[in-house]
Formats: structure tokens, C-alpha cells, sequence
């Protein structure tokens, strides 16, 4: 569905933010970017949907450069950015004089979510708090019905209630025609929402699996002695937490924050086991 | 689906835009009819006030030089104003995902600030003008009566303004206000902050430099060489003006040209 | 339902459904939610609920009627024992085990305690 070929992107020159990046994210999935601040999660976000051009490479949704910002695109494409803008004008003729570029919109789901989300319904948008404003346009954007659904931090700004409805709200509109690619760096916010993950760290892709593909290699435990097959430790309270291979085949709990930092530190020690598993 | 243009995704479009740009619109079409009310104001008073027009033997020549003057001004701020979004980088993302096309997008632009900018302007100052002088002309009269050619002319000395300044010539000037719009639109779309006074910044150097590059040429190849003879002037005249006119035409439409090319990437 | 840090997720849902049919809340031959609802209800992605009925249904716990949804089959509860006695074995019994092996507690000591546990617990009622 989202096809990234040798992305080459920098803001200024000699400071590459990726390097021949690869990426395939299929439908049916929701996929989770995990990187460190700065690492460009946003910027890829944004090559994603052709809003910045890359130095070289291509970007291809529904077999469509995203650099001609085609309208047939476009109407597929729900972004909600993490440094929101809305107009100064009330929801309603928003919603009158954007929802028809969209032939999909969903008028009765958009006003379920914004009963849910208990967005002031007599207040314009500029005036609402940037929780508020961000909850209006995840409303706004899940109800346009796109295929392609991208969100940059989310749930940051959502206060605790709202977090826990986004969470059902995101279960409820995943399905098979559809991508989402949720960026965060709050990984239990969305913990057992995201089915892929992607981390991005060094100017590339260093893991793209499912979460079922990581279960099946790794396993998530706690120890009280370090053995062989321990990939990753870190100390916790009077046992480590780590990562082992899984010869076994154990079904461990995935702890994203663990695998995030074994990653980026031990990446080829973690991704080898993804390596040796697909030769099997 | 065509992904250039669609007759009912532009008017959408239009629609959607109209939301965003209103309060602009409103604001800068408030201040002009303030500025020109101020001006007839003022001569209201002192018509109202000395009530005789031959003492006060006026024909209200202020109009034109207000009309030219505050019409450049007009345009140029709602062509600044209208591509505004662009310039910050959260408000972009939004405008370059609306499902319209790149042309799309930037001919609602020359819609709303030449189209519906320009008959606003027309509009408001031809009707201040329409009642003032009907007020004028409701008790008292001025004209003129000369003899050319042997015919009699009466030449009326309190005219509607739109009966003076739709003259013969002004019709190789029509493409500056045309001009002025696609200057400040693409300063506009070029600049990211500041863009009307960096436009105005750079339309003065660039002005000044064809000047000095025309001159220069002038001097240097023309000057002392030319001959006109009397009776070629005024074809000379008009076919100067003609080429003016479409050099003028010329450099707007590769400006708007570049406009295009410059908001189609544009990046948030 | 409140998730175990420790446990993958889909075996998590997997307890919870099973504890639901031994409490009667699913009774035998019920519709089970669709993947979609359980989904929302318990805020999980689809593709988790759809990998715990998978497992769910391998294990003989429900089945799938095309079309129509998956329903809790007439010999769960004894699918469900197999599969618990299974993990228990597995997981939990090597630990008592070992306890019991430390601490150097007889067979005898133990089977008192047993009989004296099920008396106070599940013989009164």
C-alpha cells in the first residue's frame, strides 16, 4: 500500500536524515514508528504524503507518486500532524465546506466520536484547547473514511479519559482496506494497539516486524542471572529485564520500551534473529 | 478522476477557501471603503460647507490618484494576504491536503484576488463616486463648451468617475493591476514570514534595475539616433504602448507561471 | 479487563474468555462478540482478538460457523481443563515442585494439607 524506495532526505546538506530508507507497510495493519527525538519520525511522516520532496527515491501509495499531491490521492490521505492548525471558524461550517472533498465522509460516525470525545460543540475551533483541537480533528479525520490514516504522536495532549477512548476508537477503525502508521515515543499508550513495528534509528529502518513475527523470535523476560542466549538486559528491581532468543517458542508479552532500546543498541544482535529465522 | 481540474471539485474548493479567507477579505475591503469615504468625506464637507461651486470651482481631480493610488494598495495586500497559510508550516499541511489539484488551488487564488478582488474594488468605488457626484450634480452644474473643428463640444467638468477613466489609453495599462497581483502573490508563496514588505523590498530593486538597464540601453543605442517625424508620432506612440502592453501581459503571466510552479512545491 | 504485564496479549484475552465460559457468563452453543466488537470493548488491535480465537478454536475452546460468528462448542469446559491442566503442568507445577523439593516437604504432609484445603474450601458448599 505505502512503498518507500531509497529515500535519501536532508533539510540541509551534509546532514542526511535518511539514507536509501526502505519501507513496504501493507493494509490491514496498524504500524507503530518508534525513534528517538530527532531521529526524523515526523520528517518521514511527511515524505510519506509528499507534504516535503526527498533528495532521491520514491514514494508510492496506491501505486501513486505522493509528489504529485493528485486529488484522487489526497481524498485517501487522513493526517493528523502533531502541530495542529484549524481556522478560526465553528465545527459546523468546517465540517460543511470540508467533508465534501471526501466521498466517504461519515457524518453519524463524526458525531458519535465528537459526543465521545465530548468536544464543545458551540465553540470555534481556534478557540479550543489543543487537546480539544486535536481530538476535533481525529474525529474529523477517522470519520473522512481514507485508506490511509497517518498520526503523529497522537495521544500526546489527550488528557487520561480521552486516551483510553482513542484506544477504542483506533481498535474500531482498523480494518482490511486500511493503513494506519501511528508515530509515538509514548509506547504504552498504544501498547497493545499496534501490530508492526517500525523503528527508525540511524537514518534507516532498522526493524519493521509484527508483533507476532517479534513474539515467535524474542523472548521478553525477567531473570534473576544472565545466561547465553540473553540478547539485551537491562537491571530492574532485583531481577533484570531482557531479551532472549526463543528457542522454545515462548509467548512472552512484548515490552516496547525494552525492544526499542535493544534495538537501538544491540541492533545487530536483535535483527539478526530475524535474519536466521526467515533462512529456516 | 481527473487530478488537474474538475469543474465541481474547483467549486469546492472556492467554497472551502471562501471560509478562510473572508476575514481577510472583509478586513481589507472595510479599511478601503474607509479610506475612500474619508476622501469624499472630506470634499462632501467643504462642497456642503461653501454649498457654491463656483467659488469653489472644483472637479474633484483627488478621485483619480485615489482611485490608482489605493487600488495598487488593494491589490497588492489582498494578493499577500491570500496565499498566507503557506507560510506557516501547520496551516500548509492543511491546505496542501485538501483533495483539489495544484491548479485547482492556485486558480481559486486568481479568483478570489483578481476575479472577485478586483469587481469589489470596481464596486465600492464606483458607487461612493455614483452618489457623491449625484449628490454634486443634484444642485449645481459645470460644463465647458468649446469649438473643434467646427463642431460645438460640451464638455461636462463634473463627471462620473467612470466616464473619465475608462479613456482610450488606459487600456495598455489594464495588465498592471494583473502585474501588482501576481508580484505579491508570488512574494507571498516565496517568502515564508514578512512576505508584502520583502515583496515590496525586492519589486523596488528589481524595478530600479531594469530601469537603470533600460536607460543604459537607451543612452547607448538611441540616444541622438532616433529621428521621429511629427507625423509618425502618434502611431509610434500607439505601437510603443502596444508592446508595453504586451511585455506587460508577458511578465505577468510568467509570473503567475512561477507562482504555479512554486506552490506546487511547496513544503510543509 | 486488566492486562498482565507479562503475558502475550492474545493469551491474556484467551484466559479471559475461558473464565468467562467456566463462570457461565458464555454459555455453551453462545455467540461469542465478533472480533471487531471484542476489539473495541478491551481497546486491542483486531488482529490480536483474531489470533486469540484462532487458538481459542484450535484448542477446541469455540468453533467457527462461516458467516455467522464463532460460538463456545458443547465440550469447552473439558477443552478448557485439558488446556489449563496443560499449562499448569507446564508452567506452574515445576515451581511447586521445586518449593516442595527445598523446603523438603513430605507426600504426606502435602496430601494433608491438599485434603484439608479442598474440605475447607469446596466440601461446604
Amino acid at each position: 500500500m505505502i512503498t518507500i524506495k531509497d529515500l535519501n532526505f536532508s533539510y540541509t546538506k551534509n546532514k542526511p536524515i535518511f539514507s536509501d530508507l526502505n519501507l513496504d507497510l501493507d493494509t490491514g495493519h496498524i504500524y507503530g514508528l518508534l525513534g528517538k527525538n530527532g531521529a526524523g519520525k515526523s520528517t518521514l511522516l511527511k515524505n510519506m504524503i509528499g507534504l516535503v520532496y526527498p533528495n532521491s527515491g520514491e514514494i508510492l501509495i496506491l501505486e501513486q507518486d505522493v509528489k504529485q499531491r493528485n486529488p484522487s490521492l489526497l481524498k485517501e490521505i487522513c493526517f493528523i500532524p502533531e502541530d495542529l492548525y484549524l481556522p478560526n471558524v465553528s465545527v459546523k461550517s468546517y465540517l460543511k465546506s470540508n467533508s465534501c472533498f471526501y466521498p466517504n465522509f461519515d457524518e453519524s460516525y463524526f458525531q458519535k466520536l465528537f459526543t465521545e470525545f465530548q468536544i464543545p460543540a458551540n465553540q470555534n475551533l481556534g478557540n479550543m484547547s489543543y487537546g480539544q483541537k486535536k481530538k476535533f480533528l481525529i474525529s474529523f479525520g477517522l470519520a473522512t473514511n481514507t485508506k490511509v490514516v497517518i498520526m503523529d504522536e497522537p495521544t500526546n495532549g489527550l488528557d487520561i479519559p480521552s486516551k483510553a477512548q482513542f484506544r477504542k476508537v483506533l481498535a474500531a477503525v482498523m480494518n482490511e482496506d486500511r493503513v494506519i502508521v501511528i508515530s509515538t515515543h509514548q509506547v504504552r499508550d498504544l501498547d497493545n494497539l499496534i501490530d508492526s513495528v517500525i523503528i527508525l534509528d540511524q537514518h534507516r529502518i532498522v526493524l519493521n516486524e509484527s508483533i507476532q513475527t517479534i513474539a515467535d523470535r524474542l523472548h521478553f523476560k525477567k531473570v534473576t542471572e544472565l545466561s547465553q542466549d540473553i540478547l539485551y538486559a537491562e537491571q530492574g528491581i532485583g531481577a533484570y529485564n531482557v531479551i532472549s532468543t526463543n528457542a522454545d517458542f515462548e509467548d512472552s508479552k512484548i515490552d516496547l520500551e525494552l525492544l526499542f532500546n535493544a534495538v537501538t543498541v544491540e541492533n545487530e544482535k536483535i535483527t539478526n534473529q530475524f535474519l536466521i529465522a526467515e533462512y529456516e | 478522476m481527473n487530478n488537474t481540474f474538475d469543474f465541481n471539485r474547483f467549486k469546492l474548493l472556492v467554497g472551502r477557501q471562501w471560509q478562510s479567507y473572508k476575514k481577510e477579505y472583509f478586513l481589507i475591503v472595510g479599511v478601503l471603503l474607509a479610506i475612500i469615504l474619508y476622501f469624499y468625506g472630506n470634499e462632501f464637507y467643504k462642497v456642503f460647507k461653501v454649498g457654491d461651486m463656483d467659488i469653489y470651482n472644483n472637479d474633484f481631480r483627488f478621485r483619480i490618484p485615489l482611485f490608482i493610488i489605493f487600488g495598487l494598495l488593494y491589490i497588492s495586500l489582498t494578493a499577500s494576504s491570500y496565499f498566507k497559510n503557506y507560510g506557516k508550516s501547520n496551516a500548509a499541511i492543511a491546505e496542501i491536503l485538501v483533495p483539489a489539484s495544484k491548479f485547482e488551488k492556485f486558480l481559486a487564488g486568481i479568483f478570489y484576488t483578481t476575479g472577485l478582488g478586483f469587481v469589489t474594488y470596481l464596486l465600492l468605488f464606483h458607487i461612493v463616486d455614483f452618489g457623491f457626484m449625484n449628490y454634486v450634480r443634484s444642485f449645481t452644474t459645470s460644463t465647458t463648451t468649446y469649438v473643434e473643428n467646427g463642431k460645438e463640444i460640451v464638455r461636462d467638468n463634473l463627471p462620473y468617475l467612470h466616464k473619465i477613466i475608462y479613456i482610450d489609453p488606459v487600456k495598455y495599462f489594464v495588465f498592471l493591476p494583473f502585474t501588482i497581483n501576481a508580484l505579491f502573490l508570488l512574494g507571498s508563496i516565496y517568502f515564508k514570514n514578512k512576505h508584502f514588505i520583502k515583496t515590496i523590498v525586492s519589486v523596488a530593486v528589481y524595478a530600479g534595475l531594469c530601469f537603470f538597464l533600460i536607460y543604459s540601453i537607451y543612452r547607448l543605442f538611441f540616444l541622438g539616433h532616433m529621428q521621429l517625424e511629427e507625423n509618425d508620432y502618434i502611431d509610434n506612440k500607439k505601437l510603443m504602448l502596444f508592446l508595453f502592453a504586451v511585455l506587460g501581459w508577458t511578465i505577468t503571466i510568467i509570473l503567475w507561471a512561477i507562482t504555479y510552479v512554486r506552490l506546487k512545491e511547496k513544503e510543509a | 479487563m486488566d492486562f498482565n504485564p507479562n503475558k502475550a496479549i492474545y493469551l491474556q484475552i484467551v484466559d479471559h474468555i475461558c473464565e468467562n465460559i467456566l463462570l457461565g457468563k458464555l454459555p455453551i452453543d453462545s455467540k461469542l462478540p465478533s472480533v471487531r466488537e471484542l476489539a473495541i470493548e478491551i481497546a486491542v488491535n483486531p488482529n490480536t482478538v483474531m489470533r486469540t480465537y484462532d487458538f481459542l478454536q484450535q484448542q477446541g475452546i469455540i468453533s467457527n460457523k462461516r458467516g455467522v460468528g464463532f460460538f463456545v462448542t458443547p465440550d469447552s469446559f473439558s477443552q478448557i481443563k485439558k488446556y489449563k491442566k496443560e499449562i499448569f503442568v507446564k508452567e506452574d507445577l515445576p515451581q511447586v515442585f521445586k518449593n516442595i523439593y527445598l523446603l523438603d516437604i513430605s507426600l504426606e504432609e502435602l496430601k494433608e494439607r491438599y485434603d484439608a484445603f479442598i474440605n475447607e474450601n469446596y466440601k461446604s458448599n
